[in-house]
C-alpha cells in the first residue's frame, strides 16, 4: 500500500509540502475503500455490526448522546456525496474532497459525508491532513456511532500522527467490530499496522503473526512481504528478509522499497553485482516515483530514459517496457515506441495492456489495417479476451471481419 | 573596547596549561536557583538580533531557509563569541534596511556586546549560514558567510577587525548556497572549502504556488532546478581554486542544505556527507592520497542517499556521532514534518541503515519540522543525546494543518546508552516548551562553566542565547586541540577518550547542524569517572598521540607533539 499510493494521480509539482503525505509510515491504498456507503445521507444511525461497538472505554464507544445538528438539505448532500465518491474512485482526491465538503455543508447531519471527507484526507496525496481527517471522522462517529469503517480511517490518521496507543486501540477495535464481511484489504491494513506497532515494540513474533493475518487477507499486496522483510531484518534473519523482499518483488516488480532493502542486504552479503543492479533499478524508480513530489509527472524524456534503464536491467519487467514505449510515443518517437511495443507483445503475448497500446499506436498513425491486425493478434493470443477489455473507441475494431 | 590578547599570548596560555588542564570552572549556581536544564537567557545577554527574511506576502522561496549562527573565539581571549547570520530585503518588503549579519563579543557572565560595526564584518549577503574557521592559518578565526548571492569571506586581522577578502581569495560564486564547511580533505595542513548549493533561484525566477486552502504558499523545491556543489582547494596563500570536477564531485542532482565531514570509513581521511532536500543525499568517500583531492560517490552503496524505505526526504541539518559506542560515526539528518528525522547507523565499512524507527527517533520527531541538530551529552552519562531545533516554513501553516505550527519547540532525545532515544522530561529545561521558528543551532560552553550552552537562530524571529543550568550528575572532560600547522584548531582530528574502561570517540568538527558553526573544543561526558585514563588523538594529517591520565571537570589543551607517540 505504501508504494502503490504513489501511483495515484498527483497534484502539480508546485504544491509545497505535498511530499509529506507520501511519507506515511504506511499509507492507505485507494483500493482500500471498504464498505462505507455512498448511497446517501440517511439520518438513521447504522446499527453496530454484531453489537461490538457499543460499550466500555473503547475509543469506539459512541459519544454520549449522538449530536443532533440542524436539518440541512439531504438531497443536495446526497448528490454531492455521490459525486465525491465517483471522484474518489477515479482517484481525483482534490475534487472528491470538494464534493464531500459540500455534502457536509449541505447537510451537517450526514455522517457518511463526514466519514468520506475524513477518508479522503487520510488517503490524500496532498498536504498534511491527518488532523483535519480526525476532526471529520470524529464528527462522523458522533453522528453515527455504528460507522465501523470510519474507525479504521481514524486509526490510520492517529497512526499518521504517531499517536500509536490510540491507533492501536482503534485498529484492534475495528477488527473486532468489522467481522468477516468487511473488505479484506481493510482488515489487512489493520493487521499490517498492528504488525508495525508490534515491531516498534520489538515484538517480532506478534509482528509476524499480524503480517500472516494480513497476507491471508490480501495475498497480492507487496507491502505485506515488504513489512515482513523489515521485521526479519530487525530480528536479524537476513535470509528470511531477502526471501520476503523477493516475494514482494514477485508481486510487484517495481516495488521501490523492496529493491532498496534488497540492495542493502546483498551489499552486506558481499553480492556486489546483484546489489548494484538492485541499486540501479531503485534509483531509476526513485527518479520516477518520488514519494512526495509527484515526479511521476516528469517529462517523457526522463521517463523514457528511466523506464528504459529498468527494462534493460530487468527484461522480464513488462511494465517498464510498456512505460518506456508510452514515453517514447509522447516524445513523437512512434517508430521506436512501436519497436518496444512489438517486442513486448512478442515476449508477453498475454499482456492485454500492450496489445491495447499497440492498437492505439496504429490508430494514431491512421493505420487502420495495422490496428485491425493487432486486434486479431490479441484475439489469437488471448482467446478469452472480450471486446469490453478494449477502450470504447477501439471496440468497433473488435467487430471488424 | 577590551584589550585583546595577541596570538602569541594565546599560544603561551595554551602551552602553560599544557595537558594539565585549565583552572576549574567557576562554581555553578545552587541547584535551587531557578529552573534547571536548558534555560533561555537571551533577555539579559545583550543579544538583540532579529532575523529578517524579507517576507512581504509574495512567498519568495528564499525566505524560508535562513539563517544559521556560529559560536567561536574571534578575539582569542578564551571565550566564545557569537555570530548571527542575517537574511535581507526582498522586493515588496517594507522594513527599512540595510540588514547585516552580526558579531557579538563575549564579555563574560553570559553577556555579549554587538561589535559588528567596529569589527567591520557586517556581511550583506542574504545569508543561509556561516563558517568561523581560520582559513589562512594565522591563528585568528575568519568568517565566511554564504547564502543567496556572492558569498563573503572576512579575514580576521587579529586586531578586532576583519577585512573582506572575497575577491582576493578568488571565491567568485554567486549561486544559492545552502551549506558549507571547512575541512582539510587533502591533508596538506590547510582547510579546504566545500560549498553545497541548493537550487537555481533568484527573484527573477520566482514562481507563485498554492496549497489550498492557503491561496499562496512557498513552492516545492522540485519547482526549481538543482544547483551543483563546489569544492575550493586552499592554495595556502589566501587564495582558492575550484577543483570540483577534478576531485570527482560531479553529481549535479542534489539540492544541498546540510553537510558534514567525518571519517566514516575509518581510513584516516575526511569523507563528505551532503544532505539534499527532496533529492538523494550524497556520501563522497575520500580516496585521495595526501596532497590529493579525489572522491568517489558511494551514496547508494552506503545506503545513505535515502530513508529506510528508499525514499528521498526534505533533508536539512545533519551531524555525526558515535551513538552506540562501537567507535564509528552514525548520522542524524533532520527532515520535514511528517517525514521524521533519519538516523543512519554505521554498520561498518561505510554501510549505513536508517534506524530512526526502531531507535525511537522517528516517533519523537515525526511531527517536528527539523532544522538545526547536534549530538551532545546533555547528562554527562557518557553517551550522546540528540537536540533538534524545529520550526515550520509557513507562517500560515495552521490554515491547512492543525497538527503544525510555525513556531515549534526544540526537542531533546536522551540516549539510553545503547543508541535508543526517548524524549527528555522536565530535566531538559523550560526551553523545550518554548516555541520559536527555529533554524540554526550552535553548541558551546558560552559561560565557561563546564557545560554546553546553546545559540539558536531563527527565521523572522529573535535569536536565543540558552544557558545550561543546574547540577549534572556525571563528570565531564573538555579537550581543546592545538595543531602544529595552519590548521591550528585541528579540524578533522579524532579523539578517543577512555574512562573507567570505556572508550568514546569524537571528531573536531566546526560545521555541523544546519548552517551553523560549533565550538571546536570537544566535550565528553564521563559519567562517574573522575578522570580519563587515556586520550588518544589522531591529528588531521594522521599522526597519533596519547595523553593522560587527565582529570575530569576541566578543559585540557592538547598540543600536537606534546603527547606520547602512538602507533
Amino acid at each position: 500500500m505504501r508504494f502503490r499510493q504513489r501511483l495515484a494521480p498527483r497534484r502539480p509539482l508546485s504544491v509545497w509540502l505535498a511530499r509529506a503525505a507520501g511519507a506515511l509510515p504506511v499509507a492507505v491504498h485507494l483500493a482500500v475503500i471498504g464498505a462505507l456507503s455512498c448511497a446517501g445521507c440517511d439520518r438513521s444511525p447504522t446499527p453496530p455490526p454484531g453489537g461490538a461497538v457499543t460499550t466500555g472505554a473503547s475509543p469506539l464507544t459512541p459519544a454520549p448522546g449522538a449530536s443532533q445538528p440542524p436539518v440541512g438539505d439531504p438531497v443536495l448532500a446526497a448528490a454531492e456525496l455521490a459525486r465525491g465518491c465517483e471522484r474518489f474512485t477515479a482517484g481525483d482526491l482534490p475534487a472528491a474532497r470538494v464534493a464531500f465538503t459540500a455534502a457536509t455543508t449541505a447537510d451537517p447531519a450526514c455522517a457518511a459525508a463526514f466519514a468520506w471527507l475524513g477518508r479522503s484526507l487520510v488517503v490524500s496525496s496532498q498536504g498534511m491532513s491527518f488532523s483535519r481527517a480526525i476532526e471529520s471522522l470524529e464528527r462522523a462517529r458522533a453522528l453515527d456511532p455504528g460507522l465501523v469503517e470510519a474507525h479504521l480511517d481514524l486509526a490510520l490518521a492517529r497512526f499518521g500522527l504517531v499517536e500509536y496507543e490510540a491507533a492501536r486501540r482503534h485498529f484492534t477495535a475495528y477488527l473486532a467490530a468489522a467481522g468477516a464481511d468487511a473488505a479484506p484489504a481493510r482488515r489487512a491494513a489493520a493487521h499490517q499496522h498492528l504488525a508495525i506497532l508490534a515491531r516498534l515494540d520489538g515484538d517480532h513474533a506478534t509482528a509476524r503473526a499480524e503480517l500472516d493475518h494480513a497476507a491471508a487477507l490480501a495475498p497480492g499486496d507487496p507491502d505485506l512481504p515488504y513489512e515482513r522483510g523489515l521485521t526479519e531484518e530487525e530480528a536479524g534473519d537476513t535470509a528470511a528478509a531477502l526471501t520476503a523482499y523477493a516475494t514482494a518483488l514477485d508481486l510487484e516488480r517495481n516495488h521501490l522499497p523492496s529493491h532498496f532493502r534488497r540492495a542493502r542486504l546483498l551489499r552486506s552479503l558481499g553480492r556486489s553485482g546483484e546489489a548494484q543492479q538492485a541499486e540501479r533499478i531503485h534509483r531509476a524508480l526513485q527518479s520516477l516515483f518520488d514519494d512526495s513530489t509527484g515526479r511521476d509527472l516528469k517529462d517523457p524524456r526522463q521517463r523514457a530514459e528511466a523506464w528504459g534503464e529498468i527494462a534493460a536491467l530487468d527484461p522480464l519487467n513488462r511494465k517498464a517496457r510498456f512505460e518506456q514505449g508510452r514515453a517514447l510515443l509522447e516524445l513523437d518517437r512512434a517508430a521506436e515506441a512501436a519497436l518496444v511495443l512489438d517486442a513486448l507483445v512478442r515476449d508477453h503475448p498475454d499482456y492485454v495492456d500492450a496489445h491495447v497500446f499497440g492498437i492505439d499506436l496504429a490508430l494514431r498513425r491512421r493505420d487502420r489495417a495495422d490496428a485491425v491486425r493487432r486486434v486479431q493478434a490479441l484475439r489469437v493470443a488471448l482467446p478469452a479476451a472480450t471486446r469490453e477489455q478494449l477502450p470504447a473507441e477501439m471496440r468497433p475494431l473488435w467487430d471488424s471481419p | 573596547m577590551r584589550r585583546r590578547p595577541s596570538r602569541i599570548a594565546a599560544l603561551l596560555a595554551a602551552v602553560t596549561s599544557g595537558c594539565g588542564g585549565e583552572p576549574s570552572p567557576p562554581p555553578r549556581p545552587p541547584a535551587d536557583v531557578g529552573p534547571a536544564g536548558f534555560v533561555d537567557a537571551t533577555a539579559a545577554s545583550g543579544v538583540d538580533f532579529r532575523h529578517v527574511n524579507g517576507a512581504s506576502g509574495e512567498m519568495y522561496f528564499v525566505e524560508t531557509n535562513g539563517s544559521g549562527c556560529g559560536v567561536f573565539d574571534y578575539d582569542n581571549d578564551g571565550d566564545l563569541d557569537l555570530c548571527l547570520v542575517q537574511g535581507g530585503a526582498l522586493p515588496g518588503q517594507r522594513e527599512p534596511g540595510p540588514f547585516t549579519s552580526r558579531l557579538y563579543r563575549n564579555d563574560g557572565g553570559l553577556r555579549f556586546t554587538d561589535v559588528t560595526a567596529a569589527a567591520g564584518c557586517g556581511a550583506t549577503v542574504y545569508g543561509t549560514g556561516v563558517l568561523c574557521g581560520d582559513h589562512d592559518g594565522d591563528g585568528w578565526r575568519d568568517l565566511f558567510f554564504y547564502g543567496l548571492g556572492q558569498a563573503q569571506l572576512f579575514r580576521n586581522r587579529g586586531d578586532g577587525t576583519f577585512a573582506d577578502v572575497t575577491a582576493a581569495a578568488g571565491l567568485k560564486d554567486g549561486r544559492y548556497a545552502g551549506t558549507a564547511l571547512w575541512a582539510d580533505f587533502d591533508r596538506d595542513g590547510d582547510l579546504d572549502l566545500f560549498v553545497g548549493n541548493y537550487v537555481k533561484w533568484s527573484v527573477a525566477l520566482h514562481r507563485t504556488c498554492a496549497l489550498p486552502p492557503a491561496e499562496k504558499s512557498y513552492c516545492h523545491p522540485d519547482v526549481f532546478e538543482p544547483e551543483a556543489d563546489i569544492l575550493w582547494r586552499n592554495d595556502g596563500d589566501g587564495t582558492f581554486t575550484d577543483v570540483t570536477a577534478q576531485a570527482g564531485l560531479v553529481r549535479r542532482d542534489g539540492k544541498a542544505l546540510g553537510s558534514v565531514a567525518s571519517d566514516v570509513d575509518d581510513d584516516g581521511d575526511l569523507d563528505l556527507f551532503v544532505a539534499n532536500d527532496s533529492t538523494p543525499n550524497f556520501l563522497w568517500r575520500n580516496d585521495g592520497a595526501p596532497g590529493e583531492l579525489r572522491f568517489t560517490d558511494i551514496s547508494d552503496a552506503a545506503a545513505i542517499a535515502y530513508d529506510r524505505d528508499g525514499r528521498t526526504q526534505g533533508c536539512m541539518g545533519c551531524d555525526f556521532a558515535d551513538i552506540d559506542g562501537d567507535l564509528d560515526f552514525d548520522l542524524v539528518v533532520t527532515n520535514l514534518a511528517m517525514e521524521a528525522n533519519a538516523l543512519y547507523v554505521n554498520q561498518g565499512g561505510a554501510r549505513f541503515d536508517d534506524q530512526a524507527a526502531p531507535r525511537g527517533v522517528a516517533r519523537s520527531s515525526r511531527i517536528d519540522f527539523g532544522w538545526g541538530v547536534r549530538f551532545l551529552d546533555f547528562d554527562h552519562d557518557g553517551d550522546d543525546d540528540l537536540l533538534t531545533i524545529n520550526g515550520h516554513l509557513h507562517a500560515g501553516v495552521r490554515t491547512y494543518d492543525a497538527s503544525q505550527e510555525w513556531a515549534q519547540a526544540p526537542k531533546l532525545l536522551v540516549n539510553d546508552g545503547h543508541g535508543r532515544f526517548a524524549a527528555a522530561g522536565p530535566e531538559g529545561g523550560p526551553l523545550l516548551q518554548q516555541k520559536a521558528v527555529g533554524r540554526g543551532l550552535a553548541v558551546g560552553d558560552l559561560d565557561g562553566d563546564g557545560d554546553q550552552d546553546l545559540l539558536i537562530s531563527t527565521n523572522a524571529d529573535v535569536a536565543r542565547v540558552v544557558e545550561r543550568r543546574g547540577p549534572i550528575a556525571g563528570h565531564f572532560l573538555r579537550l581543546t586541540l592545538r595543531g602544529r600547522g595552519k590548521n591550528h584548531d585541528a579540524i578533522g582530528a579524532r579523539v578517543d577518550v577512555t574512562a573507567a574502561g570505556r572508550t568514546t570517540r569524537q571528531e573536531v568538527r566546526g560545521a555541523a547542524s544546519f548552517a551553523s558553526w560549533q565550538e571546536l573544543t570537544l566535550h565528553f561526558g564521563l559519567a562517574a569517572a573522575a578522570r580519563a585514563e587515556e586520550v588518544l588523538v589522531r591529528w588531521p594529517e594522521g599522526m597519533r598521540e596519547r595523553f593522560g591520565p587527565l582529570a575530569a571537570g576541566r578543559n585540557h589543551v592538547l598540543l600536537q607533539g606534546s603527547g606520547r607517540p602512538a602507533e
